[in-house]
């Protein structure tokens, strides 16, 4: 996989220009390697630093797939060959971080991330908010992964290998002094509810490239992160602080879906339903059993797509009317009635209409999660509901009717705009039939 | 670069007359020749096995499902022939074509799929494409109806999904006459009202009568054959789970009554044509739901196809008037059809005779059956009158679209400039007509379970099918809205359901919105999170500041400074 990656970095700083070859050649290699890691029983593991399972190819795939996205559409930007080195780094230490097997490396990567990420924010911004933006990111994320390198540390000094995956040793008593320890860190890179500030300023700030491989990527690594410390909170179930941290994150989301109502920043609202998606995450992730991780896994891919594509259809619409405010967005379908066919495509994805990726995953969850609170349902049902009512409301306040009579500027939405939305849209109706 | 520069006006228009010819013929030929027999088939894959749980997909065919099918192959097929008609001068005609055949697939989907966890393929995708054609009008009223649409089926769907849990602990997914063994109390309730979201029962029936800002097609297939008869196709396959409980025929009673009183007071005051055969599709909803009550599922999915049959031509006839007279819907400005349009015409009279109920027409078995089973089977007298009376609005409101549009002065002035009435409008009418005046005949000859119920005595049925004698009367004396002034908003507006029901949640939830939005999202997460960290280090280290700028420190430092010389100087000379 990182022989892999390597390989397209260098062939795409090659063949920068050629880009429907690019194009051709991503899709195929994202169904094929999805089709062949099919979540089931293959793992992988040299001896040292790498390791493979269902997790780590199908993160990373999604990790090449999103950055080829973000490569064509680099023309957009200005000063095009060094962010596609940023690109470049972020993959790289992406797909290592999805892969690598040593403790102490994963911290690394998963520091070094948020650099180029802030590199890529304080770059290619616009407004002069991005300093905010920045430190806002930093503050959390650094707060959380200082928590995680002192849980490291203790790990290592409690005799267990330097090893991602091997913390299975379920009865060891010495964990319950650090277990929180990882989670404080994953739990604010993911966002969950409380700690989610930093997420919708660094996607208003991020141009198109940036905000697509925020929500598509790097919020994965926290997801990743849950998912391979499972059998590390497993012994903790009737904790306290377990149920504790479950009612939190879903009330949160029920919250966040509330918060998306009253939105007037397309971006901040795109950003906001994406904490409601990710609470549903941990709930999978949380409920401890096979299933449930599988439908959150599901969950993540889909979210990795639909988000992504929605950031970079709301900055197509964004970027021919000048302006993020809902009240200047409007009257798409007049003018350009192609992009609303696509942008109520990935909006149905967002509310999970089926048959994509998301609603497979919601409903395994919904399975899943029955049988740890009654009243989770409750939850879930406002979640789902209010979800589709703000999405909707997201779609008809942007296509539906006249323009607005504020308007300033109509440039007109280009050819590869299209072509990054198909691409999203794409491997979401189909991935359902190579997954399971 | 080329396919999205393709003109929208330049492209073919689809016509679809070979395939309303080839549709009518084989669905009418698969409904003669069934018979009842207790022969169904079902096809099922498995796409995702992993221990105890696994997931498949499976068509289901029998006689309920292949008879439905055939209906609403040949309703659909005639509503796209009549589009070509009705909207042809629209720019995005493909478009909307495109969107009707979605959502005739969806409900496809939906009669064939057994599974409650894929047969939510077809009900969010029913959802999602009603609410593109509600709003498909580029105004505001529409948008509104179709965000009540929308989130209204939404509910149903939210139902839908939490009911899949309760068939994931009973190890499979079949609503077709399943037996419970467990206590399925919750699980029934869930189903129950997810079919009365998608069937607008009472509660939730704000979105019918808003759903008609539609294209007249549109609510020609809304309302006969695919989203409302959705929710009762589902509430009559899973009838041997639901009726196992009280609770059950107890909700459908009340349930029936007010939506009854509701639907019939408003349909005789109403003055949109359109609003009123709204409104006798929430009344015909009412004797299908009811029949689901007294026990004959059959019976009411009898109803369910002849309902759809008759409404669909009633839908039609009553676009093709709208649309002649610029569009205009208010019953007091139409009128004189039967100059300008004489078969629209004669299509409304068999469609409204049919539904009213009178003998020899479709209507008539079905709904005789239902009324039949609803005289002998109901025990209080306070039912037995309001079931009678209601058999004698719907006289009312039938008698009064026909009598208005055909004899009343038109005060438009412009029925000079009539549209022709082409082949793509009388080849739909011929389709269902014959259907309206034949199929139901036939289906009964079928049927050989409907002979064997009692029918009470024939003064009754008689007085129930003249009742349009009675309409008359109501048409002469009550002609003008005058005599009802008082209560007349109160009826027009459906009991103000809409402003009971829409509003308060709707701004309840925005409410909450801007609460969490002020006091959380810009307000105690801010305050102890990073703006708060914030302030705090800024007076912490400005404070910190003015200590060290202080004249006390200054001083200090100075007393210090000479000390320590005067200490040094000492050290040299002592």
């Amino acid at each position: 996989m990182v022989v892999r990656t390597v390989f397209i970095c260098i062939f795409c700083l090659i063949f920068m220009e050629f880009q429907y070859f690019l194009i051709i050649i991503g899709t195929l290699t994202f169904f094929i390697c999805i089709s062949i890691s099919s979540f089931y029983s293959l793992s992988f593991s040299c001896n040292g630093l790498v390791y493979y399972d269902y997790l780590s190819i199908s993160l990373s795939v999604l990790t090449c797939y999103i950055c080829l996205l973000s490569y064509i559409c680099r023309k957009r930007v200005i000063r095009y060959k060094s962010f596609i080195i940023l690109i470049n780094f972020l993959l790289l230490s992406l797909v290592l971080a999805f892969n690598v097997r040593r403790f102490f490396v994963f911290f690394f990567i998963f520091e070094s991330v948020l650099s180029i990420l802030i590199f890529i924010i304080m770059g290619w911004g616009a407004q002069p908010e991005r300093l905010q933006a920045c430190t806002y990111i930093f503050i959390y994320t650094v707060f959380g992964s200082l928590f995680f390198l002192i849980g490291v540390g203790f790990l290592y000094f409690n005799g267990f290998r330097d090893r991602m995956c091997g913390i299975i040793n379920l009865n060891n008593k010495r964990i319950h002094f650090f277990w929180w320890l990882f989670l404080i860190g994953f739990l604010i890179k993911i966002p969950i509810y409380p700690f989610h500030l930093w997420l919708p300023k660094a996607h208003v700030e991020a141009p198109v490239a940036g905000s697509i491989l925020l929500a598509g990527v790097v919020l994965k690594l926290g997801g990743y992160g849950l998912i391979r410390f499972l059998y590390f909170f497993l012994f903790r179930y009737i904790n306290l602080i377990y149920g504790f941290i479950l009612n939190v994150c879903l009330l949160g989301g029920a919250y966040c879906s509330f918060v998306c109502l009253r939105q007037v920043d397309l971006k901040c609202l795109v950003a906001y339903s994406s904490v409601v998606h990710i609470s549903l995450v941990v709930l999978g992730i949380f409920r401890n059993c096979y299933v449930g991780v599988i439908g959150s896994l599901i969950i993540i891919i889909g979210h990795g797509l639909c988000s992504s594509g929605l950031f970079s259809c709301v900055t197509c619409l964004y970027k021919s009317r000048s302006s993020r405010r809902l009240l200047m967005n409007k009257g798409f379908v007049i003018s350009s009635p192609l992009i609303t066919i696509l942008f109520f495509l990935l909006i149905s994805r967002n509310i999970a209409a089926p048959p994509r990726l998301n609603l497979l995953g919601e409903i395994i969850i919904f399975l899943s999660c029955y049988s740890v609170r009654w009243f989770f349902f409750g939850f879930l049902r406002i979640m789902r509901f209010i979800g589709a009512a703000y999405c909707l409301f997201l779609y008809t306040s942007c296509c539906h009717g006249k323009n607005s009579h504020y308007l300033i500027s109509n440039n007109t939405i280009q050819y590869l705009d299209y072509i990054i939305l198909f691409l999203h849209w794409l491997p979401l109706n189909f991935l359902l039939l190579f997954v399971i | 670069m080329e396919i999205f520069k393709v003109k929208a006006g330049s492209s073919i228009k689809f016509k679809f007359i070979p395939f309303l010819i080839f549709t009518a013929c084989s669905s009418y030929f698969i409904i003669f020749l069934i018979r009842r027999r207790d022969s169904s088939f079902l096809f099922s894959y498995v796409i995702w096995s992993n221990g105890s749980f696994s997931i498949d997909f499976s068509i289901y065919f029998d006689l309920i499902s292949v008879v439905f099918i055939s209906t609403v192959i040949l309703i659909g097929s005639s509503v796209l022939t009549y589009c070509y008609w009705y909207i042809s001068d629209e720019v995005y005609y493909n478009r909307f074509i495109h969107m009707v055949v979605i959502f005739l697939i969806a409900i496809i989907f939906i009669i064939f799929i057994p599974n409650v966890f894929s047969v939510i393929l077809g009900w969010d995708g029913l959802g999602l494409t009603s609410f593109l054609l509600v709003c498909y009008y580029q105004n505001d009223k529409s948008l509104s109806a179709g965000m009540l649409t929308a989130l209204t089926n939404r509910i149903g769907d939210v139902l839908i999904l939490l009911s899949i849990r309760f068939m994931f602990s009973e190890g499979r997914w079949y609503i077709y006459n399943f037996f419970c063994f467990s206590n399925m109390v919750v699980f029934s309730c869930l189903l129950l009202f997810a079919g009365i979201t998608k069937s607008a029962q009472f509660p939730f029936c704000a979105w019918l009568p808003a759903a008609i800002a539609a294209p007249t097609p549109v609510s020609a297939l809304v309302h006969s054959s695919t989203l409302v008869t959705a929710g009762v196709y589902i509430l009559i396959r899973s009838y041997y789970i639901i009726s196992h409980y009280w609770l059950f025929s107890f909700i459908l009673q009340i349930l029936r009554v007010i939506t009854l009183l509701l639907a019939r007071t408003s349909a005789i005051i109403c003055i949109d044509v359109k609003k009123i055969v709204a409104l006798s599709t929430l009344s015909q909803l009412r004797l299908i739901i009811f029949s689901l009550r007294i026990g004959i599922p059959f019976l009411s999915f009898f109803h369910l196809i002849t309902h759809a049959m008759f409404k669909a031509l009633l839908f039609l006839s009553v676009g093709s008037v709208i649309h002649s007279n610029k569009n205009i819907q208010d019953i007091r400005i139409l009128g004189s059809g039967w100059v300008t349009m004489p078969v629209s015409m004669s299509v409304i009279v068999v469609a409204n005779r049919s539904l009213s109920g009178l003998p020899f027409l479709r209507g008539f078995f079905s709904k005789d059956l239902i009324i039949d089973m609803l005289f002998s089977n109901t025990i209080s007298a306070l039912l037995y009158y309001l079931c009678f009376f209601g058999a004698l609005f719907t006289g009312l409101y039938c008698m009064r679209i026909t009598w208005i549009v055909f004899f009343s002065i038109n005060k438009l002035r412009l029925t000079r400039l009539s549209l022709l009435e082409s082949y793509y409008l009388l080849g739909p009418y011929l389709c269902l007509r014959f259907g309206s005046i034949f199929l139901g005949f036939i289906l009964r000859a079928k049927v050989e379970v409907f002979r064997l119920f009692r029918r009470c005595s024939d003064y009754e049925i008689l007085g129930v099918s003249f009742l349009f004698l009675v309409s008359l009367f109501y048409f002469l004396y009550l002609r003008d809205n005058k005599r009802f002034s008082p209560c007349v908003s109160f009826l027009n507006q459906m009991w103000y359901i809409e402003s009971l029901t829409r509003q308060p949640i709707s701004n309840s939830c925005l409410d909450f919105g801007a609460v969490l939005v002020k006091s959380l999202e810009k307000g105690w997460l801010e305050f102890c999170g990073p703006q708060g960290i914030y302030i705090t280090f800024c007076n912490f280290s400005s404070r910190r500041e003015s200590y060290q700028n202080n004249y006390f420190i200054k001083c200090f430092m100075v007393i210090l400074l000479c000390s320590s010389i005067i200490m040094v100087f000492s050290c040299f000379y002592f």
